[in-house]
């Protein structure tokens, strides 16, 4: 960016000296000739009345012009130094030999063959058009200057900016909410935004652990009631008057069954939650994906087996830093749902290889797929498919998925045809 | 099996004293770190249940300055934080086992009734014998009535699991933890698809099953005199 406005800069500044350098010289020029000009045509008037050598030496008395006329091409007038110069296409410079002045001449030729050269005194002209250029050439300078000095500044404003950017980008990544801008300097506009950043970020800290707390105490808070709650139905189970009556039995197991499936479903969501708000990767360490994937499959082949399916598996070694337990249950919730979803008969594939330095992961299944326009709902917690709402879970699982592979900053892509759906991961 | 429960929940430790009795143990609670510290180095108990969060003293602190006094009775912590961080922190600071409130009574007396046998019995064993159905655990080979029965790797560790905990209750996440060696919570009940798999080569063609379910806890394996 600051190398962009530079080079802006710095062109805009040599397009103008240029043209300015450029206007003053033509203009100089062009006045120069054109007072050549008229003067010939006078002289020309006057030889034709013969009145041309009593106005030529009348003229020149001032030495504002300096006159010549000769015969031939050979013949050159004394006063010409050996040196001259050309100003314009047919006008010459020279300093006169016996005059310290300048004169800008045209040399004209008459009908009979006679040249008659016209000087005109250009001394004052020139020294102007030099002092001009010097200005022109000294603002030139100037604007680089500016350019210099502006360059350095977009360069310290770009770099302060950078900075938030990083240490903002660094937070996203991380989910680490203690991390601050480097505040260097108290002075600027940068540095003051940086600290108000700061303040904004220690607000959210607060705001977040305060978040957390809650969410804890709704955990710690709800989950003992249910606890109670549990328990005294596990009780009544063993009651007196309960124990041999069957059909109280049954329905005692069946709100078992209920405070359990609202337990399950408040500690996913919790774990979901920590997952993504706390970030942490203490549990990290050096693992190999295709053996988690081969774990999954040893776990799930009964139920595969037991649905009718075929599965296909090509497992390559791929290496990768993260979490065994999460890892495997992000694929077993997927697993899971491709288990689901495709019927009897059905072919899941699964694949892992190593690509460019990551881990890829794709699983495929044979079931009706997803469109597009649920591909970006179906991470929203709670969130069930059209073809999904009466097959059980809590619309919990996907959500879990997108936490744990954020959590390892992968990718996870869908794909979805008239075969199935294939997801596919990148670590 | 004598055991110490430390909670400050009246409602969760009388509860637990109450199944406890019922099958027939004793049982003392405290209801602060500090006394349930005391009693645990006054008393000799079998088992101690300890809640992470209490009064005084917590959990964490309790364990560790027991262990540090060279106290090895197995602990069981008790706790309504679950995430696998905190289970790791619990099992480092010196517990034996971890569960997660809200639990079920039998998933809790199966897994004290595990820590019991472990710290009483050296398992030196080399043949699990349920009824008739044999285990050679150095030839990795299962026997019922004399005839081999072929399993899978799987399979034979699960059935170990069962028949070294014979006549106590295996609950669906003792096997997944100790049989799968990983934290998670299965969506569908694929443990059901694996016993049932398992029950197909070990219990079909004969009169009774040694593989029992018992609901709403888990699995249990037992010889005919024991069973109900």
């Amino acid at each position: 960016m600051a190398l962009l406005f530079t080079l802006l800069c710095g062109t805009a500044v040599v397009v103008m000296g240029y043209f300015s350098y450029y206007f003053q010289r033509g203009h100089f020029v062009y006045g120069t000739e054109q007072v050549i000009e008229s003067e010939i045509q006078l002289l020309t008037l006057l030889d034709q009345n013969k009145a041309l050598q009593e106005y030529l030496i009348k003229a020149e008395a001032d030495e504002s012009r300096v006159y010549a006329i000769f015969k031939s091409e050979t013949e050159k007038p004394d006063y010409l130094p050996e040196e001259i110069s050309l100003l314009a296409e047919g006008t010459i410079l020279f300093e006169h030999i016996r005059r310290a002045k300048k004169y800008a001449a045209r040399i004209h030729s008459f009908e009979d063959g006679r040249k008659l050269l016209v000087g005109v005194d250009i001394t004052d002209v020139s020294k102007e058009f030099e002092f001009m250029q010097f200005l022109s050439l000294l603002s030139i300078a100037l604007m680089i200057i500016v350019v210099i000095v502006s360059y350095m500044i977009s360069r310290f404003v770009v770099d302060g900016t950078n900075n938030i950017a990083k240490t903002a980008y660094g937070i996203i990544a991380t989910g680490d909410l203690t991390r601050r801008v480097d505040v260097r300097w108290h002075w600027d506009d940068l540095s003051n935004m940086a600290g108000v950043l700061n303040t904004l970020l220690d607000r959210i800290e607060s705001l977040m652990q305060g978040v957390r707390r809650v969410s804890d105490n709704i955990a710690h808070d709800l989950r003992t009631p249910l606890t109670r709650l549990r328990h005294n139905l596990e009780s009544l189970k063993s009651a007196e008057t309960i124990k041999n009556d069957q059909e109280s039995l049954d329905k005692i197991e069946d709100l078992l069954a209920e405070a359990d499936h609202m337990l399950n479903t408040f500690n996913a969501l919790l774990r979901i939650a920590r997952i993504e708000n706390e970030k942490q990767k203490s549990r990290f360490s050096n693992i190999d994906l295709s053996k988690i994937v081969e774990d999954v499959l040893d776990f799930y082949e009964p139920l595969i087996e037991e649905r009718g399916l075929i599965y296909f598996k090509k497992l390559q070694s791929t290496p990768m830093y993260g979490d065994r337990d999460l890892l495997f249950q992000t694929l077993a919730n997927l697993l899971d749902n491709a288990i689901k979803f495709t019927p009897s008969g059905g072919t899941i594939s699964i694949a892992t290889y190593s690509e460019n330095g990551k881990a890829v992961l794709t699983l495929s299944d044979g079931g009706p797929g997803i469109s597009v326009s649920e591909q970006t709902k179906i991470f929203d917690r709670f969130y069930r498919g059209e073809t999904s709402r009466h097959t059980p879970g809590n619309g919990l699982g996907l959500s879990l998925v997108k936490a744990v592979i954020d959590l390892h900053e992968g990718v996870i892509n869908l794909k979805s045809d008239a075969n199935g759906l294939t997801v596919r991961l990148t670590f | 099996m004598k055991v110490l429960i430390i909670e400050d929940d009246p409602k969760v430790s009388s509860y637990i004293k109450k199944g406890l009795k019922q099958e027939g143990h004793a049982c003392h609670i405290a209801d602060t770190g500090s006394d349930g510290l005391f009693l645990a180095t006054t008393e000799k108990y079998d088992v101690i249940v300890v809640d992470r969060m209490l009064p005084e003293l917590d959990g964490l602190t309790v364990l560790k300055t027991l262990r540090g006094a060279g106290n090895q009775t197995p602990i069981l912590i008790l706790s309504a934080l679950g995430e696998v961080d905190d289970r790791v922190k619990g099992l480092k600071a010196g517990g034996d086992d971890y569960l997660v409130k809200p639990f079920a009574f039998q998933e809790l007396i199966a897994r004290l009734e595990v820590l019991n046998r472990r710290s009483t019995k050296a398992t030196a064993e080399t043949r699990l014998v349920v009824e008739d159905l044999e285990m050679d655990l150095l030839g990795r080979k299962v026997m019922r009535a004399g005839k081999t029965i072929e399993l899978l790797a799987r399979e034979f560790n699960l059935l170990e699991y069962l028949m070294r905990l014979k006549g106590q209750v295996v609950t669906r996440t003792m096997l997944l933890e100790n049989i799968w060696d990983y934290h998670f919570d299965p969506q569908t009940n694929v443990i059901d698809v694996h016993i049932s798999r398992l029950r197909s080569k070990i219990d079909k063609g004969f009169k009774k099953p040694l593989i029992r379910t018992i609901r709403g806890a888990g699995y249990i394996i037992d010889d005919y005199d024991n069973t109900a």
